[in-house]
């Protein structure tokens, strides 16, 4: 047993460390907001400032991003790549090891999740992968999962994932230009769009173009 | 007044028992050797990707970095390194000891250098860390006031070493003891919290969450769309999980049900991780509830741990 005096101290910075714990992941609440502050400034250097949201308060959809690259000058015949629609994160070909994929769906995500961080995070690091690209045309695609009572009815399992219904937000293109990351208005005037991932109600209907998958 | 008294001396008495009182080093060496394994087969992934998260050529460039982290919930200090060639020779560093915990060589400064060359990393790109290198900042962080390399240790193979005594041993200096309260209480924190988060959610009170995240090709590799037929399989699967992490406090301090949450616990996580491949994720949070162990248990593996040298 330590002595008194460190008793004491000790005493004082457990609670204040349990403090911590337990009010930083109920952060935006009254007490957050009041008494908070220094709580926050020790949690965020020691990188203990978790909200402990594993799956909720919901399961999350499926959430990607399909990009198309524009490479030639106006005029010029397309080239292959600006054939193609690549899809961001790539689904890896190993069925159970996948750390790297469950680490770019976290970056795919964190880096769009305001318009700032899609320019300077995501974009850039796209045309990186793809340094032929002049510029880069992106939308983010969400697909709903089939609801189980509609699942149920259905006379195969093969046939329920025809019931995720896929919803798209309007490309938006970007200039690789390294100068200047800012988008290109196509096909009017509007701003870069990127997604709230805490609240995905935020999406409005208007915003999505929804067709069967 | 004088039972109010008698009952603040009591609480008093009770919890310098609880923080200060020596404690069994074996369940807390168990729980490093687990941790700091699961760990290093885990990060072998991040030095193999090494460029792609944390080079100027990576995900994030150095000039964006404050980009990626929001300051009003980040105020602190929060360094990183900012050299590619330093990243990678530190994150081998971190991999050698992160070895030497697992093998039971090194303590309390070996931690501190583990805690300290993962926080640079884990500033380094926030935006590619998941729910491993979140427990892992936790459980590095109590390490860093633990004896934890007492027992299970890889030279107790090859030395020899007394016999282990088969009842519980109260051994730990005061410090190891608030570390190891404070794994038990983190773990119990995340569990109530990950529990309440849920309760918000539409699909955990309908029964059908479970569902809806096996039918995410992003979460699980296999295709799951025969448990359809299974709906009160699903409903529940949805609900004792709800259950398990909401009531998790109770569970874990009562005597009487704590083997049955740990039990359930290490079934519940290797599920998960068989089903939605969190295989890291998984062995990670097993290895946490080693630490509501019975220490006649963990001796009784202690002593084969030792013969099997």
């Amino acid at each position: 047993m330590p002595k008194d005096w460190l008793k004491k101290i000790a005493s004082l910075l457990i609670l204040f460390h349990l403090g911590t714990i337990i009010l930083m992941p109920n952060f935006v609440s009254t007490y957050g907001r009041i008494v908070g502050q220094p709580f926050l400034v020790y949690a965020s250097t020691f990188g203990i400032a978790m909200p402990w949201m594993f799956f909720s308060p919901d399961p999350s959809v499926i959430l990607y991003f399909e990009y198309e690259l524009e490479v030639s000058d106006y005029g010029e015949p397309l080239t292959e790549s600006e054939q193609k629609t690549y899809q961001w994160p790539i689904e890896p070909p190993d069925r159970f090891y996948r750390l790297d994929y469950l680490r770019s769906i976290y970056h795919s995500r964190s880096s769009t999740s305001s318009p700032e961080r899609l320019e300077k995070l995501l974009i850039p690091f796209l045309c990186k992968k793809h340094p032929e690209a002049k510029r880069i045309s992106v939308r983010s695609v969400i697909k709903t999962h089939p609801l189980l009572e509609q699942a149920e009815i259905e006379p195969t399992s093969e046939t329920v994932k025809f019931l995720r219904t896929r919803k798209e937000l309007p490309a938006t293109a970007f200039s690789c230009n390294p100068e200047s990351f800012q988008p290109h208005v196509e096909p009017e005037d509007s701003p870069a769009r990127a997604f709230d991932l805490d609240n995905m109600d935020s999406i409005s209907e208007d915003d999505l173009e929804q067709s069967a998958e | 007044m004088n039972s109010l008294l008698n009952d603040a001396k009591s609480l008093l008495k009770f919890w310098n028992q609880f923080w200060f009182a020596p404690v069994d080093l074996s369940v807390v060496s168990l729980f490093r050797m687990c941790v700091c394994t699961v760990l290093f087969f885990c990060y072998i992934e991040r030095q193999w990707n090494i460029e792609t998260y944390y080079f100027d050529s990576g995900y994030l460039p150095v000039s964006e970095i404050e980009v990626s982290v929001d300051k009003t919930y980040n105020p602190g200090f929060q360094p990183y390194l900012s050299s590619d060639t330093a990243n990678f020779y530190a994150h081998l560093l971190f991999l050698g000891l992160l070895l030497a915990m697992a093998a039971g060589f090194g303590g309390r400064k070996t931690a501190w250098l583990l805690f300290i060359l993962h926080m640079l990393f884990v500033n380094r790109n926030r935006m590619v860390n998941y729910g491993v290198d979140i427990y892992a900042t936790f459980w590095f962080l109590y390490l860093c006031l633990i004896d934890s390399t007492k027992y299970f240790r890889l030279d107790s193979w090859w030395k020899k070493t007394k016999p282990v005594k088969p009842f519980p041993v109260l051994e730990s200096d005061w410090v190891s003891t608030v570390g190891f309260r404070l794994i038990q209480i983190q773990l119990l924190v995340a569990y109530a919290y990950t529990g309440m988060e849920k309760l918000k959610g539409q699909t955990w009170w309908n029964g059908t969450a479970v569902w809806t995240t096996l039918m995410n090709p992003q979460i699980t590799p296999w295709d799951f769309s025969w448990m359809k037929d299974f709906p009160l399989v699903i409903a529940t699967l949805t609900y004792v999980t709800l259950i398990y992490e909401v009531y998790a406090p109770v569970g874990f301090v009562w005597p009487k049900t704590r083997k049955y949450f740990v039990m359930y616990g290490m079934m519940f996580h290797f599920m998960i991780g068989a089903m939605m491949s969190l295989i890291f994720f998984a062995f990670l949070m097993m290895a946490g509830l080693t630490v509501f162990i019975d220490p006649v248990v963990v001796r009784s593996w202690l002593t084969k741990f030792q013969r099997a040298s």
